[in-house]
């Protein structure tokens, strides 16, 4: 599928802030699964825009505004295709936890079992996920159980949580949005030391919504696996990929600094149409 | 002269046991402490202790003092000096330089490579898993190339003596180490205090550290910059090395500054003077990493400079030591350099480290738990003597703590046999006892690497402590490199 997707993210401040400074994770990653046609940003005030590649290999791009103002509009306008793989039927068993042993001597899988930011990877996260899993061998059946068991384990809520919500906080009061949802997935693979990352993105369906967030599972021999704990589902044609990361710590759309005393207002707009 | 007490201060010293540095292994004065023995002879009990004084008292007046974190009497303290100096002969002294010189090469090396290529990791002869779940390792700046390819321009690396006489090496501090200016006052106390003494002894000088400091960093400097501006960044009076801070800055005639008085506009650093911005291309930064910067690391970070990473990023500043570097520092990476050296410069160690077992290999772990009572073990990322436990002379609730701290994340802690300290005569309560000491040189990598003589000398003060840390109850004494061997 092919789509034209928008997103404007706009900061209203009370009183001039200066020395803003400013890291975006906006710019989709060309892969297996999409093909970036276009991308542009625009920032007003107007900026020198700077990119780098992070250690995930995501697009960032980063800007500073010395002078005073008292608004920042960051815009992303971009074309993309999605021809993602076929989904991996769900009742097929590709690969036990043995052969995650031989893949684990890739040392980049190493960041994707740990705990991070938002993630823990403790004794109470195991039992909930061993629960959860019963006794299962294979990794793939192992992911889907556990994306079903938080599927229906967490109640979705909008702003039931923040950006900075831990899964620790999320499964305290069982409810949050598809951050929190891959948040917990993570953390419930990672326990059962099966390679999980955050997938940050969008999703065409959803009118009216902002971003997405989901998650990849890793299965030897298949490589990475999207999950979608918040549908439960395998993302398909309508899923946009920004960027791959531990958590959300590592792919924020939109991080930065400034010196002022104010309280800002913060909107943001996304539009998707199929071209 | 009194043969059988070579000098009348030290008449009833006991070695007890231990490898002492001034009288070796078989009990007489060693050939390198000789000069040192004539020179104090004629010093009785009285005259010693006025000299002692004058020494405390001079060093309170100039302010040579240290932060003490969880202390509540009062922030600032006198770094306790004890006025034996300990002597390091020509030949050792060569040896060690060689040694320091090989680990920190293989260190830069190292550092260059895990940020790059990562061959050492693609071909296992480190498990990747240790560098990527360190703490300081800087995902930020993969296949980001530092000035020069130097990323620790100041270490200091700690050295100990076992009970053999044996140096070993105890830790590298790669990213802000401190305590050279107390090697520098110390000696300028000892000048005071004994004038005249260092011409007959033919001791190695200290005092151009500051101009060799100040010669690396402008070494660093971004291309094209004929007369860089170099600044010193601290987080401020409240840190433990204040003290330090400043005084390097003087003694280099830089400006010292904290994270307001730096600005970025367009990738440049400016420092705000009273005669408006001024360009700064190269910042000794004494404050961690995590603290640099916060539109890139902590965000809470009221320390750093917002937009120094980028500046960086961008070559219009160079800072020492470089981001990253505390991977290094990591005590799991401590296991691995002798093997870091192997690899990179295809030489055996010529400084070898204390034997170390980690907790995070599972053979090792059963090891360390079974032997809890008789290892001292560590924190990775910890350092000053914090997150530690010495088991020979832990209670049984430490131990169980820490056991259970192991158990809960092992890749978090190494253990290490006790190492038996060599001790040095040192003057306590009155009169001389033995107390355990060990050495922090300090290696500058500029254009060449430059090691001056000797170091900081750390003495344990209390009885049969082998923790030398400050902040643990340390003091510290001048170190004499000698011209010769005696």
């Amino acid at each position: 599928m092919k789509f034209a997707i928008r997103h404007r993210t706009h900061y209203a401040y009370s009183t001039p802030v200066r020395e803003s400074f400013n890291e975006l994770h906006l710019q989709p990653a060309s892969t297996d699964s999409q093909t970036l046609d276009g991308f542009l940003l625009k920032i007003l005030p107007a900026v020198r825009l700077q990119h780098y590649r992070d250690f995930y290999l995501n697009a960032v791009h980063h800007f500073e505004i010395p002078q005073p103002h008292d608004s920042l509009t960051i815009e992303s306008e971009f074309q993309v295709t999605t021809h993602p793989p076929a989904p991996l039927p769900t009742d097929a068993r590709p690969a036990s936890a043995a052969d995650l042993q031989q893949a684990m001597r890739t040392e980049q899988l190493y960041d994707f079992i740990l705990a991070s930011q938002y993630t823990d990877n403790d004794l109470a996260t195991w039992k909930l996920a061993v629960d959860a899993t019963g006794g299962e061998t294979d990794l793939w059946q192992t992911a889907l159980r556990l994306m079903q068991f938080v599927h229906s384990h967490l109640t979705y809520q909008s702003n039931s949580t923040q950006v900075h919500t831990h899964a620790r906080d999320v499964l305290q009061h069982r409810r949050g949005v598809c951050q929190d949802y891959a948040h917990v997935l993570i953390s419930l693979c990672r326990a059962l030391k099966m390679p999980a990352r955050y997938v940050s993105g969008y999703l065409a369906t959803e009118i009216a919504s902002a971003t997405h967030a989901w998650t990849e599972i890793y299965i030897p021999g298949q490589g990475w696996r999207a999950l979608d704990p918040t549908h439960n589902c395998q993302p398909g044609a309508t899923y946009i990929k920004i960027a791959i990361g531990r958590d959300y710590a590592d792919v924020a759309p939109v991080r930065g600094t400034y010196r002022g005393m104010t309280t800002h207002k913060m909107d943001v707009e996304v539009k998707i149409e199929e071209r | 002269m009194d043969k059988a007490k070579p000098f009348p201060l030290l008449a009833d010293y006991a070695t007890a046991g231990f490898f002492d540095e001034m009288f070796g292994r078989d009990g007489n004065v060693c050939p390198h402490y000789h000069k040192l023995r004539d020179a104090f002879t004629y010093l009785d009990h009285d005259e010693f202790q006025t000299r002692r004084r004058s020494v405390d008292l001079a060093f309170l007046r100039q302010g040579v003092t240290f932060n003490v974190y969880g202390d509540s009497r009062g922030a600032e303290r006198v770094f306790p000096f004890d006025l034996v100096p300990r002597i390091i002969p020509a030949s050792e002294w060569e040896v060690l330089e060689r040694g320091l010189t090989q680990r920190i090469t293989a260190l830069n090396l190292f550092l260059h490579d895990i940020y790059h290529e990562q061959r050492i990791l693609k071909d296992g002869t480190i498990p990747g898993h240790y560098v990527l779940s360190g703490k300081h390792f800087r995902r930020e700046f993969v296949n980001f190339s530092v000035p020069k390819n130097i990323y620790i321009h100041v270490c200091g690396t700690d050295l100990i003596r076992d009970d053999k006489g044996n140096y070993l090496v105890l830790e590298d501090n790669g990213r802000c180490p401190s305590g050279v200016s107390y090697v520098l006052e110390n000696r300028r106390a000892m000048k005071r205090t004994f004038r005249g003494m260092f011409e007959n002894i033919g001791v190695r000088p200290v005092d151009h550290y500051p101009q060799e400091l100040l010669k690396m960093l402008q070494f660093i400097a971004p291309a094209g910059i004929p007369d860089p501006t170099v600044v010193l960044l601290t987080p401020g009076a409240y840190n433990s090395a204040y003290f330090e801070h400043t005084y390097l800055a003087r003694q280099m005639g830089i400006e010292i500054v904290e994270g307001r008085d730096l600005q970025v506009t367009d990738d440049r650093v400016y420092m705000r003077t009273t005669k408006g911005l001024k360009p700064v291309h190269v910042i000794y930064r004494r404050i961690d990493d995590d603290f640099l910067d916060p539109t890139v690391f902590r965000r809470d970070s009221m320390l750093g400079v917002p937009g120094l990473v980028r500046a960086y990023r961008a070559g219009n500043v160079s800072l020492a030591n470089s981001i990253g570097t505390g991977i290094a520092d990591d005590k799991v990476m401590y296991y691995f350099v002798p093997r870091i050296i192997k690899y990179y410069l295809d030489q055996e160690p010529i400084l070898p480290n204390v034997p170390t077992y980690l907790a995070n290999e599972e053979a090792d772990l059963a090891y360390i738990l079974d032997h809890l009572d008789q290892l001292v073990v560590k924190a990775a990322n910890e350092s000053g003597g914090y997150g530690m436990l010495m088991g020979p002379q832990a209670s049984k609730a430490e131990i169980e703590e820490f056991r259970q701290k192991i158990i809960a994340t092992p890749r978090n802690y190494i253990a290490q046999p006790l190492i038996r300290l060599s001790q040095h005569p040192t003057f306590v309560d009155d009169r001389f006892e033995g107390r355990h000491i060990d050495l922090r040189p300090f290696i500058l990598s500029g254009e060449k690497t430059v090691i001056v003589p000797g170091g900081l000398t750390r003495v344990a003060l209390r009885k049969g402590s082998f923790v030398v840390n400050s902040s643990q109850g340390g003091g510290s004494k001048d170190t004499w490199v000698l011209y010769g061997d005696s």
